[in-house]
């Protein structure tokens, strides 16, 4: 009974560790879509695409 | 038992030669995904960068987007860069065009969080150990010889100087960015990145070609142009440098922000490394090989592992297991274990 109630509590542990990160790339997901969709992309790209003074020390 | 007996029979060369090949697979993917994603080839023969659309899609590891070659954005430049725009203790903001606004452009950086979590969800600190160029860089230097009592691998605070990247990803990347505008603080006073692959190249290549002054946002500039924070960057680019060759990715483990945001999903990752109890005879090898530090018998998913997989091979009975999803997770809950191995799994330490 003991050992049955252990196998079933480590199989759910195992289930969970599947569920947890897939659950969270879900959301990923979404925040993603609703970045690009907010704009937030062409911000990226207006600052990625200009020389970063304050990275390359020159500040 | 009999399994055992043959296991640890096996002779010590045949385990390093494994290591070897290991180290050998990674470095190539280091150095091939550290290409793809640097190959724009005229910005290193213009002096200039790549301004093309490309440049919207962040980069997993820490890549500076003013490198000449970089195809990609940084995740940590862009994170800070939204935050500037997110300055809600003002009430007038200037959008990226230098236009005033009446409110803050975004009030949540869910494009970069949300990239973060899709990538860290799916592998974990995996990223540092095999797709990020600044770890690449430092892997390479630690390669230099040197006597042995100058290589170290660990020092007394060496566990509680681990927490000062947290720091720098709170107060530097979400904090400061957050109250100061048009300041990408982390950027700015402390990346050894951004100098290393963008301001050095780019400023020699300006230099030689005769440029005294920087054409703002065209990314031409010169050694001309060098003041007091470039002194400064450089002091610590060539700290880093020189510590890199001590000490084992002495960037990854203290500095930096990027490693601490995978850190948070490295034990809940659907990529996780497991071990089986069945097997593993807590012998000790794979702590003595791991050169971040993790004792991976007690904690296979702790924060600090790159995931670079010496432990997997060194081990010589092949109790280390690493993996997506259900072929990690089954060795290490169903095997014939004692019952506690779950919560060992998730890197809580037993008493």
């Amino acid at each position: 009974m003991n050992n049955k109630n252990v196998k079933l509590t480590q199989m759910l542990d195992g289930t969970l560790r599947i569920i947890l990160p897939v659950c969270l790339m879900v959301i990923a997901t979404a925040f993603i879509a609703y970045g690009i969709f907010d704009g937030e992309i062409n911000a990226v790209l207006s600052k990625a695409t200009a020389l970063c003074r304050e990275c390359v020390g020159i500040g | 038992m009999e399994t055992k007996t043959k296991l640890n029979s096996k002779p010590q060369k045949t385990i390093m030669q494994v290591r070897k090949a290991v180290e050998r697979r990674r470095f190539a993917i280091q150095a091939v995904f550290s290409l793809l994603t640097n190959s724009y080839v005229v910005g290193f023969l213009t002096g200039t960068i790549y301004k093309g659309p490309l440049k919207q899609i962040c980069v997993p590891g820490m890549n500076c987007y003013s490198c000449p070659g970089a195809l990609g954005a940084c995740p940590i430049g862009s994170l800070q860069a939204i935050f500037n725009q997110s300055d809600f203790s003002k009430g007038v903001w200037s959008d990226s065009n230098g236009y005033l606004v009446t409110k803050p452009l975004y009030y949540f950086a869910f494009y970069v969080v949300g990239f973060l979590m899709l990538v860290g969800a799916l592998c974990g600190r995996l990223v540092c150990g095999f797709l990020c160029p600044f770890g690449l860089i430092q892997d390479l230097l630690h390669k230099i010889p040197l006597p042995k009592k100058l290589k170290i691998r660990t020092f007394p605070g060496d566990k509680q100087l681990r927490y000062l990247k947290y720091f720098f990803l709170v107060v530097f990347v979400i904090v400061l960015p957050l109250l100061y505008e048009s300041n990408p603080f982390f950027c700015k006073y402390i990346c050894p990145s951004g100098m290393l692959l963008g301001g050095i190249p780019l400023m020699t290549y300006g230099s030689l070609a005769g440029n005294t002054a920087a054409g703002t946002g065209t990314g031409i500039t010169s050694w001309a142009e060098a003041g007091g924070l470039t002194a400064l960057k450089l002091g610590i680019l060539a700290a880093t440098i020189l510590l890199s060759i001590m000490i084992y990715r002495p960037f990854c483990k203290y500095i930096c922000p990027l490693g601490a945001i995978y850190s948070f999903f490295n034990r809940i990752s659907l990529y996780r490394y497991s071990v089986d109890e069945s097997k593993c005879t807590h012998c000790g090898v794979c702590k003595n090989v791991c050169r971040m530090g993790v004792d991976m018998s007690t904690t296979p998913n702790s924060p600090e592992c790159i995931r670079c997989g010496d432990c997997k091979a060194a081990c010589p009975h092949h109790a280390i297991c690493a993996g997506f999803g259900k072929k990690a997770a089954s060795t290490q809950t169903l095997a014939a274990d004692p019952p506690n191995r779950a919560d060992r799994s998730f890197g809580i330490k037993q008493k």
